[in-house]
């Protein structure tokens, strides 16, 4: 029993920490990404690349997820960010996870492919059970790291300043901010926290394969942050316990049905597509703040 | 050689589908102002629609592919009516709500259909031969009859009073409506045509290809990147580039593997913001 | 079409100059050869029947739009392509004809996210330097509340800017810009739905701002105000400049009672 609550909280975690790069893309810059996945698996193999192949330690790993998220972030930022409308980035970034898991497959002697990779513990001198807390404790840790940050960050200048953008983008142009500048940077810097989210995805899973990272993951978060409240951290990481127990509860929703009510696990996913699919129909009309949202859509 | 000349004929047929559905794409962007993401799953339905009135009515070719178109019409008028219609002044939200609308369309098509891929019936007809080059009668015939669609879309766009007003409304929205021109006619008649479209493409592809929940969702990247390099907003442009991009894709897996598909129109769209983000056709001030 | 149009000095030395300015959109044509010269620290005015393209002018001035042809230079440097935050850091700022606060934000706080050259607006420097950030803050908050004061917008200044009236929004406007520390405001009809009451106050307000050394190009109706405050006043119709003079002058041109009269821009 405690394994799972272990592993559903580090699930619950990971999930939290894409929210919280979410937000603060969406939230409070008003950038539309939905390529989260996308930042994922690229955090995911950059990590688990250079650790299971070639040796390097765990820290070196997460620093290569968090640059590669942030350099892949640029060029995409570059092309659609100084645009004037907000589609583009939605629109390219909508490509990114086809185009990611199309590099991941096709690229076997890099990425093992659709065989997979195993990924290594952290700490391979203690025990599995041991390993599985200190993921738990990790990304505890990061989510109150990452919390204070953005926290802080948001109510700096610079907070003021993109939250002011997402309000106005041409009167912020009036008062001479760089709008472009402000935009790509957040953009960044949500994309190399994603990624780093990937290479604790990648250890907490264990083993590395293309299709752990489904597109519906990314709409999950947009669920997650949309429920929690855009602009509010804390609103953000609830969204995400949220998210997790929805999860979690409808597979337990399967069980609990007698046999010849239960529905097929391939019925049960279009359920849950539909059932997200709902969500994000229904909440960004009729209930756009969600929880402790400090933005109207 | 050979293969070249294949991969160029196989590609007016790719190039035409991506052509419809850019098309459709543009034309919602026209009068609704946001790129509607749910648009693959009108091409799904319409799919769909003509597979079931075939294999379990047995109605006759035309009749399938009728019905697919009116199956995708009638449920896009439905998402229009109670949903897009409401937020008609917010398409920030309204793209967001797309998002949702296609995952929900996509959830109820497998949960419906299942998620196995079914096969339209058929009948199977030799292949001609020039030279070396096979030619398949169904890709001609597949062809000929997305182009025929292409072209009685833009004569309604060019010659009915609709099609002007679609395009007044398109160019733009206020002074058309000082000029006394009905939005609510244009909005409905609009979508109603790209969702025509849309659902016709399904027809034919599935009479090409294998039916599966996630088809139309397939052909939105490119669709995308089509509708941006001939201009947002540009029926014409959308048209001309969805051939372009066909073909080049076509073109482009003789080399690269065909995973990259859509790899490559991300690559083209990427390049089209980078270089001329209002596309070939491209009127508006949109980079900045 | 009027019988002369009057033809620009070339003078690069001006807080801001602009010749041969062409504009259209879609089809047709709003500004044709338009030009106008803004002196350093002095006030000028542009008027000019409605649809004559003013504002269309004002927004290719401040660079919120590309020329289609033309230039603008402002103190001898050529800023035809310039960026329009590029303009604005430069020193030419505008104002919006609806003004566009920060809505959720509280009064003061848009006028402090309106100053330039914040430490804090560096992501790193905000975490790492959080001391200088909070002190350069303070500062800003000193001039920002003065400002407020001058506007007399003092009262309302913890307000959401959302729940401010039409005029006390025009004022927010001008103070945002203010806090830049321009030397040339673009004002698009900073006059429009302010009450009878309250344009003398801004009259006056303006007229103290331009003796502290801000240059002012002021689009308008209000020709109270114009006469008022401007030394120079250009009067616009169909895209291009018409005459040009001292506000008696143009006001007692024929051809611009004509233009006024006449209805078709």
């Amino acid at each position: 029993m405690t394994a799972y609550l272990v592993s559903m909280l580090t699930e619950a975690g990971i999930y939290a920490l894409l929210a919280l790069s979410l937000n603060i893309q969406w939230g409070y810059t008003g950038l539309q990404n939905f390529g989260l996945v996308g930042f994922l698996a690229i955090g995911a193999y950059a990590y688990t690349l250079p650790v299971a192949l070639l040796g390097w330690p765990p820290i070196a790993g997460i620093l290569c997820a968090v640059v590669l998220g942030a350099a892949v972030a640029y060029p995409m930022g570059l092309a659609s960010i100084r645009l004037r409308v907000g589609f583009y980035l939605a629109i390219v970034t909508l490509g990114l996870g086809e185009v990611v898991r199309s590099v991941i497959v096709n690229e076997q002697w890099l990425t093992q492919g659709t065989r997979g990779i195993a990924v290594p513990m952290m700490l391979p001198e203690l025990s599995a059970r041991a390993n599985q807390y200190f993921m738990l404790v990790l990304v505890l840790c990061l989510i109150a790291l990452v919390f204070f940050l953005f926290e802080r960050l948001g109510k700096s200048p610079f907070g003021r300043t993109i939250e002011a953008i997402r309000d106005n983008e041409d009167a912020a142009r009036s008062l001479g901010k760089s709008v472009a500048g402000f935009k790509i940077r957040v953009f960044m810097i949500g994309a190399a926290l994603a990624a780093g989210a990937g290479a604790l995805d990648a250890v907490y899973v264990g083993y590395l394969v293309p299709d752990q990272f489904l597109p519906i993951i990314t709409f999950y978060i947009w669920m997650a942050v949309i429920i929690g409240g855009s602009g509010s951290n804390r609103g953000v990481v609830t969204g995400s316990l949220i998210l997790v127990f929805f999860l979690e509860g409808s597979r337990f929703l399967k069980d609990l049905l007698p046999m010849g009510y239960a529905p097929s696990d391939a019925q049960m996913a279009s359920l849950r597509l539909m059932a997200i699919g709902l969500a994000l129909t229904l909440v960004p009309i009729y209930w756009p703040r969600g929880l402790w949202g400090r933005k109207e859509f | 050689m050979v293969l070249f000349v294949q991969a160029l004929l196989n590609g007016i047929t790719n190039g035409a589908f991506i052509a419809m559905m850019a098309l459709g794409i543009t034309l919602v962007f026209g009068v609704a102002r946001f790129p509607n993401v749910a648009h693959g799953e009108f091409l799904t339905i319409g799919a769909y629609g003509a597979y079931w009135c075939a294999a379990l009515v047995h109605a006759p070719l035309a009749v399938a592919t009728v019905f697919g178109a009116l199956l995708s019409i009638a449920v896009g008028l439905l998402a229009y009516v109670l949903v897009f219609r409401r937020i008609a002044d917010r398409p920030v939200t309204a793209l967001l709500v797309s998002i949702g609308l296609s995952l929900f369309l996509r959830g109820l098509i497998s949960l419906v259909a299942g998620n196995g891929q079914v096969f339209y019936d058929m009948p199977l007809w030799r292949a001609w031969r020039v030279g070396s080059v096979r030619i398949l009668p169904l890709e001609v015939g597949i062809a000929v009859a997305s182009l025929i669609v292409i072209l009685i879309t833009h004569l309604i766009l060019k010659h009915t009073r609709i099609g002007i007003e679609m395009r007044a409304v398109s160019d733009n929205p206020t002074l058309a409506r000082t000029g006394g021109i009905n939005s609510e006619r244009v909005n409905r008649a609009t979508w109603a045509i790209a969702l025509g479209v849309a659902g016709l493409a399904g027809t034919f592809l599935a009479a090409k290809t294998a039916i599966m929940p996630d088809m139309g969702w397939n052909l939105l990247l490119p669709a995308f990147a089509a509708a941006v390099l001939g201009g947002l907003g540009s029926p014409y442009g959308a048209i001309g580039a969805g051939l372009i991009l066909g073909l080049a894709q076509n073109v482009a897996t003789l080399w690269i593997s065909d995973i990259y598909r859509t790899s490559f129109a991300f690559v083209v769209l990427i390049a089209v913001l980078l270089i001329k983000p209002s596309g070939l056709a491209g009127k508006g001030e949109v980079a900045r | 079409m009027a019988a002369a149009i009057s033809t620009p000095t070339y003078n690069p030395l001006s807080a801001l100059y602009a010749d041969g300015i062409d504009k259209s959109f879609g089809g047709s044509k709003v500004l044709d050869g338009a030009w106008i010269d803004v002196p350093e620290k002095k006030i000028v005015g542009l008027i000019g029947p409605n649809g004559a393209g003013k504002s269309t002018f004002l927004t290719v001035l401040s660079k919120f739009a590309e020329p289609d042809a033309g230039r603008i230079i402002s103190r001898v440097e050529d800023v035809t392509h310039l960026s329009p935050e590029a303009l604005a850091r430069a020193g030419v700022v505008r104002t919006f004809q609806v003004p566009r606060e920060f809505s959720e934000l509280s009064v003061l706080d848009n006028m402090i996210i309106a100053a330039k050259d914040q430490i804090g607006e560096s992501a790193w420097k905000a975490i790492v330097f959080p001391k200088r950030v909070a002190a350069q803050n303070r500062a800003i908050t000193g001039r920002a509340r003065e400002l407020l004061d001058f506007l007399g917008l003092s009262a309302v200044s913890a307000n959401a800017a959302k729940n401010l009236s039409g005029g006390q929004k025009k004022l927010l406007e001008l103070g945002r810009a203010l806090m830049t520390d321009p030397f040339l405001l673009l004002l698009d009809e900073p006059f429009a739905g302010v009450a009878p009451g309250l344009v003398d106050v801004l009259i006056e307000k303006l007229r103290q701002l331009n003796e502290r050394g801000i240059g002012l190009l002021i689009v308008e109706h209000n020709m109270e105000a114009i006469n008022a405050l401007c030394g120079h006043v250009y009067v616009m119709m169909r895209g291009a400049i018409l005459t040009d003079g001292s506000p008696k002058h143009v006001g007692s041109d024929p051809r611009v009672l004509e233009a006024y009269l006449g209805g078709a821009a």
